[in-house]
């Protein structure tokens, strides 16, 4: 891996900052990206952010998207029944998933709304359950629906940054303080999900059919 | 059932009560009196327990009721017909109570598919043209909801069970190579296990109800196409239930990719080509894909940011390579000591956890982590001069719900949604 950055480096690739396109649609962790696909509104295909982390020999992830939501009366997760989300995880240091973790939303026929989850470290088969409750597998949990939004950053303090070239961060302006966003929270054995390897990489998509 | 017993037609009585009760607790008697005598017996109520297998619809034959109605047990015994059941069903249950499209489709299912025995129109039980002609009479007339359902094809769980009704349609309806059951027998056997959730004149989920539909007028037409609707194991229709989730099931090459995130920022911040990393893979990413259009990122920030740095008594990484390893030192430097370098952590862009260290970032990303300004940490600032927590507080540090700290301590840890 090194190696490849390196190599490409060495062979002149080093541009000139000049005009940077990222800077007129940069927001926080990946709220709002790809801009040219969201379009800055709340879209169930745009991620928002990905935790990961272990503790307990339990392996925690949490995928939120949707979001940042304001908040509204009745307001309900933002789910598609057209939209693929993939939680991908290599254990063995190739860069390529050994665990495929895909999680689709779908109504029923009273208009409710249910989560599945296929390919979860531990579990033989998919499971499934509505919304807005936990969901036991064998030895695997799973959480989705509309939660504070956990991200904290000052994304117009970056954004100014950006523009003006000068440092105006305020740490007392939270972009997304009182805002929501849809999240699926899935635990896991750390065992299982590492399997014959050592070290986890993990990842997320989206996809639309 | 055909009763002449006095005995067993207050049995049969009570037997009626207790079919149509759970439905109409409440007016049970005033069904029996109003809808089969009329004002005859309204002064007679110690008697007209009888009167509900007695006196169904027989509007000629009951002018005595009044004071002689524990006779008629044995004075109007009618047996029931396809013809007077249709006329009582046609005029009581219409609308969304309607249990045939047609006087005519009703003839033809009483006669030839449903193939029911007479019975008599004093029945309240049995899967009998005579007792769907008392329920459709006067139970019917004052609760059509209720009590249409009973007197349908289906029998409604009164008029005959729904599987003696089921074993009996699709024994005449679904014959030969269409056969659904060697035996009725095994047809009994299999139906004990349909639910029995349903509504008389369901077409859909996995109910007896709906296999009744089917096998009745559809299979009667089109045994071929229907008759598998109607089994043990339907092809369609009466399959699922109306709580189940209907998920996709397209393979997951199907989909276009949307989205891609690993390390927080990265896509965001970092990458001018958002479409085309969205659409690649961690392993585009160790190929080098992405590695200019970082460095030309982070040359921008410091050409406008070190003086600032420098100028808040901070030493900023340096965008030439001084220690010749052939990357800009704030791409190659070490995030800590013998650890990850940075371009190791953006590429790939993903979460790196190492279970046997201590949690939290870079190590995985913890809820609480100021991820921001670790980044900014060590994208922006020497690494042998400052720790990767050096920036951290540049932004907010905590998230904003602190009454019951930023995060639940138990899953799910994320908190409750905001309210207006």
């Amino acid at each position: 891996m090194k190696r490849n950055v390196k190599m490409l480096l060495s062979a002149g690739a080093v541009i000139a900052a000049g005009s940077a396109a990222w800077l007129s649609s940069a927001t926080a962790a990946d709220h709002n990206d790809p801009p040219a696909r969201i379009g800055g509104n709340i879209d169930a295909a745009d991620i928002a952010d990905l935790y990961a982390w272990t503790s307990n020999n339990t392996l925690t992830m949490v995928l939120t998207f949707g979001g940042p939501a304001t908040p509204a009366a009745g307001q309900a997760g933002t789910y598609d029944a057209n939209v693929l989300y993939g939680i991908h995880i290599d254990n063995n240091g190739d860069n390529t998933a050994n665990t495929e973790i895909y999680v689709r939303f779908a109504q029923n026929d009273l208009g409710e709304w249910g989560v599945q989850l296929v390919g979860l470290p531990g579990e033989a088969g998919p499971i499934s359950g509505p919304v807005e409750g936990t969901i036991n597998g064998t030895t695997a949990k799973v959480w989705t629906g509309l939660r504070d939004d956990p991200f904290f950053f000052d994304l117009q303090g970056f954004q100014d940054t950006l523009q003006s070239g000068t440092l105006s961060f305020d740490n007392a302006r939270d972009s997304f303080a009182g805002r929501n966003v849809t999240a699926v929270v899935i635990e896991v054995p750390v065992a299982a999900a590492v399997g014959g390897g050592s070290n986890l990489s993990i990842w997320a998509t989206t996809a639309r059919i | 059932m055909k009763i002449t017993n006095p005995s067993l037609i207050l049995l049969a009585a009570s037997l009626a009560f207790s079919a149509c009760s759970d439905d109409d607790s409440n007016t049970p008697t005033v069904f029996n009196n109003a809808s089969n005598n009329g004002t005859n017996n309204t002064t007679n109520n110690s008697n007209n327990s009888n009167n509900a297998t007695n006196n169904s619809n027989n509007g000629t034959n009951n002018s005595n009721n009044g004071t002689n109605n524990s006779n008629n047990g044995t004075n109007n015994e009618v047996a029931g017909t396809c013809s007077d059941y249709c006329d009582t069903i046609t005029q009581n249950c219409s609308g969304e109570n309607a249990q045939f499209p047609s006087r005519d489709a009703c003839i033809d299912y009483c006669e030839n598919i449903g193939a029911w025995d007479a019975g008599l129109t004093s029945d309240t039980e049995g899967n009998t043209i005579g007792c769907r002609t008392y329920h459709a009479g006067g139970p019917a007339s004052a609760d059509p909801a209720t009590h249409c359902g009973h007197a349908g094809p289906s029998g409604g769980g009164v008029c005959g069970s729904y599987c003696e009704n089921y074993c009996q349609l699709t024994a005449n309806t679904c014959t030969g190579a269409n056969a659904l059951y060697a035996s009725e027998a095994e047809c009994a056997t299999a139906c004990a296990g349909f639910p029995s959730t349903g509504a008389p004149g369901d077409s859909e989920y996995d109910t007896v109800q709906c296999r009744i539909y089917h096998a009745g007028a559809p299979a009667a037409a089109d045994p071929g196409l229907h008759c598998s609707h109607a089994g043990e194991t339907p092809d369609m229709f009466c399959i699922g239930q109306p709580t189940d989730f209907r998920f996709r099931t397209d393979a997951p090459s199907a989909y276009t990719r949307v989205d891609r995130m690993g390390m927080p920022a990265v896509s965001t911040a970092l990458i001018a080509s958002k479409d085309a990393y969205n659409d690649d893979n961690p392993t585009d990413d160790v190929a080098g894909t992405y590695v200019s259009e970082i460095v030309a990122t982070l040359n921008f920030l410091h050409g406008a940011l070190d003086t600032q740095l420098t100028g808040l008594s901070l030493t900023p990484c340096s965008m030439a390579d001084a220690n010749n390893d052939t990357l800009p030192d704030c791409v190659g430097q070490p995030v800590v000591a013998n650890g990850p370098t940075v371009a190791g952590l953006v590429l790939p862009d993903t979460l790196k956890i190492d279970p046997s260290a201590a949690a939290g970032f870079p190590n995985g990303r913890r809820l609480q982590d100021p991820v921001i300004d670790v980044t900014l940490s060590v994208i922006l600032l020497d690494m042998t001069v400052h720790g990767p927590t050096a920036l951290v507080g540049t932004n907010p540090t905590a998230n904003d719900l602190g009454v019951e700290g930023a995060f639940l301590t138990a899953f799910p840890y994320l908190h409750p949604p905001h309210t207006p």
